[in-house]
């Protein structure tokens, strides 16, 4: 029974954390969910859709009509061509859903998968499941900079390009990236879609933060750029679209010769998604079709707030002496601690002597400060962990943020 | 040319599985001729108003309700589930090591397909079959071994009861590579309710042979006839080899709420934990929530008449009846299923309407219903594997869960159709 498992990693360690950051004096801004409410509206349309009885048995399992069309609306205005929300569009159980089913759709045993550091911790096991093996590689920092944002870190195009080989299957792309918060630009982008082209390859693009996107930065849909239609899964999420990542809901889109793969795998996994939840999410997504452009449009107003919240959440973490990583998008923040200088022998446990950096960090910051966060190398391969051991990562969607933080001072880091 | 244009792009494992043509054909030709419809396995009548209510008290409740709960199971869930069962598997349930919620029994089943199946298994499925188990063996590089439920031989078969397995073909169909072992109780779609003796001879091979059972049990509270439920994990020597599977959805009359569960030991649960933190990882909160609502209430009222276990049955034993009178009266012999959703009716009597020959009798009846009755239905060989269908091609599925209006509708066609073969 045992022998399949060795190849998945059981996410023990963040588990670890989660128990840790239970403890209600802990400040958590680790978790990275909202906390502030989703729009009434939303809350509204799915108390109404329990009302109805049709809306409570199954409905279509490849994604629920009335929410296909919403997103083919939607998204054929944002890429800028007719989807087609039968063939083209497959509803899952959240964007980790979409995720695995793409990959037990289209990757298989042999199969090597390109991922860009750091990522989405999911990432590596679900490669490994579908019997494939991941190849990382990193995002850099640019030297010498004093204030970071997450637009510093860059990819080697040199070093990429060495990454494909004739067994590459596909590269994940996170862009706005979970934790960095770095935005890809169409440079970036063109770049590996060139080499996608170039090499044959297949472009799975997690864009779960596609709306959280700050003011100057501009978010570019891959599949959107020329030859990459054909090649693309993109993948979006009505939890991070409308914060009720509760409701596990989201998508994926892409041409119909590879979307008939997911829709293969998803009949055979769960066969359908919530029906009350589907008809919800697309009510709201129709109800802010129309105000696009307009400021109380939720795609452009979660932003907006959330922007607030990350030039807040970085002035105290500066104030705290520590350095942020300002990020272009998502709901992240990288915090560099080594100026800290923090000594941690005491969180040295039995277990793990080789234990990174900031795991030792987190733990004398839950302990000590009463505060959790993520630590960055749970978000990157061992090769990787000497580069990322110095920075924590903090989820700034939250209201505490205003509350809780009041008390910081009392707290110093010094 | 572009590999990404070819159908080979799809993993080996996806291509081993059918596209759904044939479920997703009967839909459309249905709602294409606007057929009244006995076909699709859910309720056209609403959940009961407690649940509802549950569910809309749960989506005002705060903002915890709408963002990610406990991967493996909401708490509030887990622990009712876990006070619940308790007690009718005579076996004290761990709500955090015993139970994993998942986006409904389908999800159940396949976690326990792809932690505990491994390349080269044998799994043991008893025919006929929900559809799903075939393919779950497939993806998770096992091999599907058969065997039927058959008529008694000598005694008109009228009850479901009636259809039995054979304990000396289960036997020999055991290997040394036989890993586990399928069953449905009740069965979907012949609404079998497996007796304790059945469950028994089962049991024993399995602790013979050391097997495991994967035993989905969705229908569980839907008797008939007094037919009693018995779960296969509270035998001697079972809980420690068994996965039960529960759902939600067909619990309340709520299919489209999507929340089910696995229930065992701890020491198989954990690497179908593992399994569902790498696929789905988390469950809808807000729908846990109400279902979690739904047991604490039922726990309450178990075995009194306000019980919806009570009375879901009962309401649904008389659209039983009457959908059989319905069908006899038309010179049709349905099989009373002894518990679920579910009747098959031997369609044998009936000559052949229909000139292609390339697809099973009942398929090619089912179309026929569809299109020249304006009845949906749903073929029974469906059910069945490849080697065993042709055997088992003339009866067709009806769900009686249906509104009593629905029911009536299906009566007048059957009425007419009966009419006008008599003018003949």
């Amino acid at each position: 029974m045992e022998s399949k498992h060795n190849k998945l990693i059981s996410i023990t360690k963040m588990v670890a954390f989660t128990s840790l950051a239970a403890d209600p004096s802990v400040v958590n801004l680790g978790q990275g969910f909202p906390d502030i409410p989703p729009p009434s509206y939303v809350k509204e349309a799915l108390a109404k859709a329990v009302s109805v009885d049709r809306m409570n048995q199954y409905t279509r399992g490849f994604g629920h009509p009335p929410l296909v069309k919403a997103l083919s609306q939607v998204y054929g205005h944002v890429y800028g061509r007719p989807i087609d929300p039968f063939k083209e569009v497959l509803v899952t159980v959240g964007g980790y859903g979409s995720l695995f089913s793409t990959m037990q759709g289209l990757v298989e045993e042999g199969d090597e998968v390109i991922i860009i550091e750091p990522f989405f911790d999911c990432y590596v096991p679900m490669v490994r499941m579908a019997g494939a093996k991941p190849v990382f590689i990193p995002l850099r920092l640019k030297s010498g900079k004093k204030s970071i944002t997450s637009a510093d870190w860059y990819l080697d195009p040199d070093e990429l390009s060495s990454k494909f080989t004739s067994k590459t299957k596909a590269i994940i792309i996170n862009t706005p990236n979970n934790p960095i918060g770095k935005i890809l630009t169409r440079d970036e982008l063109q770049m590996i879609a060139d080499l996608c082209i170039k090499h044959d390859t297949l472009c799975f693009s997690d864009e779960v933060y596609e709306w959280l996107i700050y003011r100057g930065q501009q978010h570019v849909k891959i599949a959107t750029l020329p030859g990459m239609w054909e090649r693309t899964i993109t993948i979006g999420s009505a939890g991070k679209t409308f914060s009720v990542t509760g409701w596990k809901l989201g998508w994926s889109i892409g041409p119909q010769h590879l979307i008939r793969h997911l829709q293969t795998v998803m009949q055979n996994t769960l066969y359908t998604c919530p029906t009350p939840l589907q008809e919800a999410v697309a009510q709201g997504l129709m109800l802010n079709m129309e105000l696009i452009g307009q400021p109380e449009c939720y795609f452009t107003s979660l932003a907006e707030e959330l922007e607030g919240k990350r030039d807040r959440m970085a002035a105290i973490v500066q104030e705290a002496g520590m350095t942020p990583v300002i990020p272009e998008g998502g709901y992240f923040m990288l915090v560099d601690v080594s100026a800290l200088n923090q000594d941690l022998s005491d969180m040295k446990t039995d277990d793990d002597d080789d234990e990174a950096y900031d795991y030792k960090f987190v733990k004398w910051m839950i302990k000590k400060k009463k505060l959790a966060a993520i630590p960055v190398t749970a978000f990157v391969s061992d090769q990787s962990t000497k580069d990322f051991e110095k920075y924590i990562r903090l989820c700034f969607i939250k209201v505490i943020l205003q509350e809780e933080w009041s008390k910081m001072p009392q707290r110093p880091f010094y | 040319r572009s590999k990404c244009m070819n159908s080979l792009i799809a993993s080996k494992k996806s291509r081993s599985l059918k596209f759904p043509k044939d479920r997703v054909e009967f839909t459309q030709l249905a709602a294409e001729y606007k057929a009244v419809n006995l076909g699709q396995g859910f309720p056209d009548f609403s959940p009961p108003q407690f649940i509802t209510e549950a569910f809309c008290k749960a989506v005002s409740g705060g903002p915890p309700m709408h963002q990610y709960t406990r991967a493996f199971g909401h708490p509030a869930l887990v622990q009712s589930l876990a006070k619940f069962f308790s007690r009718i598997v005579g076996h004290d349930i761990d709500p955090f090591e015993d139970i994993l919620v998942t986006v409904g029994a389908y999800q159940a089943l396949f976690c326990a397909f792809q932690a505990l199946i491994d390349e080269g298994d044998e799994v043991i499925i008893v025919e006929p079959f929900f559809d799903c188990y075939q393919p779950m063996v497939v993806m998770a590089g096992g091999k599907a071994v058969y065997v039927p439920l058959r008529p008694k031989e000598g005694t008109a078969v009228l009850s479901s009861g009636d259809w039995v397995l054979s304990a000396e073909e289960l036997a020999s169909k055991i290997t040394p590579h036989t890993k586990a072992i399928v069953i449905n109780t009740p069965n979907n779609p012949l609404g079998k309710v497996y007796k304790r003796e059945e469950l028994q001879m089962i049991a024993d091979l399995c602790i013979k042979h050391d097997l495991l059972c994967f035993s989905d049990e969705v229908y569980e509270w839907l008797t008939y006839d007094g037919a009693k439920h018995v779960k296969i994990a509270s035998l001697p020597g079972m809980w420690e080899r068994t996965v039960t599977i529960g759902s939600g959805g067909k619990t309340f009359s709520a299919t489209g709420w999507k929340v089910g569960w696995a229930m065992g030991s701890g020491h198989i649960l954990k690497y179908m934990k593992t399994i569902h933190q790498n696929s789905i990882y988390h469950c809808a909160t807000a729908a846990q929530e109400a279902v979690a609502q739904g047991f604490e209430r039922e726990h309450e009222l178990f075995g009194t008449p306000q019980s919806y276990f009570q009375q879901l049955p009962a309401m649904l034993h008389h659209r039983r009846e009457k959908l059989a009178s319905s069908l006899k009266g038309v010179g049709l012999q349905p099989i009373m299923p002894e518990g679920g959703y579910f009747m098959i009716t031997d369609i044998s009597s009936i000559g052949e309407y229909s000139d292609t020959k390339d697809e099973n009798y009942d398929f090619r009846f089912v179309k026929w219903l569809i299109k020249e009755k304006g009845l949906a239905t749903i073929p029974v060989s469906a059910f069945y594997s490849p080697e065993h269908s042709k055997e088992f091609d003339k009866y067709i599925r009806f769900c009686f869960v249906k509104e009593n209006s629905t029911l009536d509708a299906a009566e007048e066609i059957l009425k007419k159709w009966s009419q006008n073969e008599s003018s003949h």
